[in-house]
């Protein structure tokens, strides 16, 4: 159990089984009054936020927690599976813990997987991948100093928006926090 | 927050707020006082924690001292100094703090606080050569007449909870805090008085009302600036009401500080009718250099 006095902005914390991130906090104490610590929390499960105040004398629940890096490996009907980088145990991620990630697993990826009671609520991939594209209209030569895009289409039928100089086949790079394009990496 | 920022335009109006303060007060003939910073025992109160220093304590208000000088007839005092409170830091609480603190023989808190209305006019008038100011999206003039609100008006009026449920509920600090104060007048200063006894440990009961505390607290610009009370100057009620505190810090299993004898023994020898006032030096200095929060204020923050 946390108490109150250990509350501060990144600490994770349980409320009826949920794993909370507390997003913001404040200290206030009212002049000879008992102190107030006000939180603002995420839940890290369904992004939810609420806004809660403890008092000095409450416990607040400490969850279950845990990180392991992981390696993609092989999707799974609607699970995703993955192999811990130590002990080569299998854990499974349902697609809709993945969300939007799952367009961007690329298999034998370093990943971070979070557990919250052994079960897999988040995954963080690499930062940047490398995807092939496979449909887009013809490159225009040369024009590489504009910010015009157009849509180009990935091999697994992801859509992302690229400069006009990019041509299918070409190797681009993404970043798989925005989902955004960076560069060309390699041309076909 | 990167460390020690010091902010040069902050110090300097810091150092003016001082020095009008100190004007104020020797016009006004005090004596200006200093008293120990490490004490044997800080102030036995609910929710009030002290830093230790080896084995003793760093002080959490200047308070007992004080009124021992005035038990050796010391009449009109003031001081200005740091006091320490144990994890409170948020934007509006530091650990280490200024705080201006004076005591007035003879005066009841109804006195200190017409005093208080004529330092807070004075500071304003000469540091900012107005009595009007704007703070975040308030402009707030000290000069109008200043807003006035018992406890119990502000509770039946602002809450759907008197303060007797309000403190039965263990609601008083968020009720205030979340429903009353955002009521005040933005334009005015806002003094809420009378507050219930048991939030008052060395406050006099009100003659008149002895569940009440003659006791008030300022606010200007929704900050809590001041807080003062007419003191209690019978030793064996305050050691009843030290012992009764000393329990509820042992069942909430918070350390419970022994009772400074030294304090009592000076009640017992004779305090006067007195009333003093505890003023937020950085929240004052907020208001006045319009900052948001208390390390904007402070000069080495951490």
């Amino acid at each position: 159990m946390y108490n109150s006095s250990d509350l501060r902005k990144g600490l994770k914390i349980e409320i009826d089984n949920q794993p909370w991130a507390v997003t913001d906090f404040d200290f206030y104490k009212p002049g000879k009054g008992q102190a107030l610590y006000r939180c603002k929390l995420k839940n890290m499960i369904t992004g939810t936020t609420m806004d809660k105040t403890y008092r000095a004398s409450d416990k607040i629940g400490k969850p279950e927690l845990e990180e392991r890096e992981c390696i993609y490996c092989y999707e799974d009907g609607d699970r995703y599976v993955f192999s811990d980088d130590k002990t080569y145990e299998e854990l499974y991620v349902k697609s809709e813990i993945l969300g939007n990630n799952v367009n961007f697993l690329i298999e034998n990826a370093e990943c971070r997987i979070l557990l919250f009671n052994d079960d897999p609520i988040d995954v963080t991939l690499p930062v940047f991948i490398e995807k092939v594209i496979k449909e887009t209209e013809p490159g225009i030569k040369g024009d590489t100093a504009t910010n015009v895009v157009k849509p180009a289409t990935l091999e697994n039928g992801y859509e992302i928006q690229v400069p006009l100089f990019v041509n299918e086949g070409d190797i681009v790079k993404l970043d798989t926090r925005t989902g955004a394009y960076v560069e060309r990496v390699n041309k076909a | 927050m990167s460390n020690a920022l010091i902010r040069r335009d902050n110090l300097i109006l810091r150092s003016q707020l001082l020095k009008l303060v100190r004007d104020f007060f020797y016009l006004n003939d005090f004596t200006e006082v200093c008293t120990p910073i490490i004490v044997k025992t800080p102030a036995l109160e609910d929710h009030i924690d002290a830093v230790r220093c080896n084995n003793h304590y760093l002080r959490t208000s200047p308070e007992l001292h004080m009124k021992r000088l005035l038990s050796a007839d010391c009449k009109r005092i003031f001081q200005i100094g740091s006091c320490f409170r144990n994890g409170e830091k948020g934007r509006l609480h530091n650990p280490e703090f200024s705080m201006l603190e004076w005591y007035v023989a003879g005066f009841n808190y109804m006195d200190i606080l017409n005093q208080t209305k004529e330092l807070v006019r004075y500071v304003c008038s000469n540091l900012l050569n107005n009595q009007k100011f704007t703070y975040g999206e308030q402009t707030i003039n000290v000069g109008e007449e200043w807003e006035q609100l018992t406890v119990e008006n502000a509770f039946t009026t602002f809450t759907d909870k008197t303060v007797g449920e309000a403190m039965k509920n263990n609601q008083f600090e968020e009720l205030l805090t979340d429903e009353i104060e955002p009521e005040f007048s933005p334009d005015r200063a806002t003094v809420l008085i009378d507050f219930p006894i048991e939030l008052g440990a060395l406050a006099r009961a009100s003659k008149s009302n002895s569940k009440l505390a003659e006791r008030w607290e300022l606010y200007i610009g929704g900050l809590e600036i001041a807080n003062a009370y007419s003191e209690l100057i019978d030793h064996e009620e305050q050691l009843r009401r030290f012992i009764n505190t000393a329990e509820l810090r042992k069942k909430n299993n918070r350390e419970v500080y022994p009772i400074d004898e030294d304090f009592i023994r000076a009640l017992k020898y004779g305090l006067p009718e007195c009333a003093g006032c505890a003023l937020g030096v950085d929240r004052f200095l907020m208001i006045l250099s319009n900052r948001a929060s208390i390390d904007e204020v402070i000069s080495f923050y951490d």
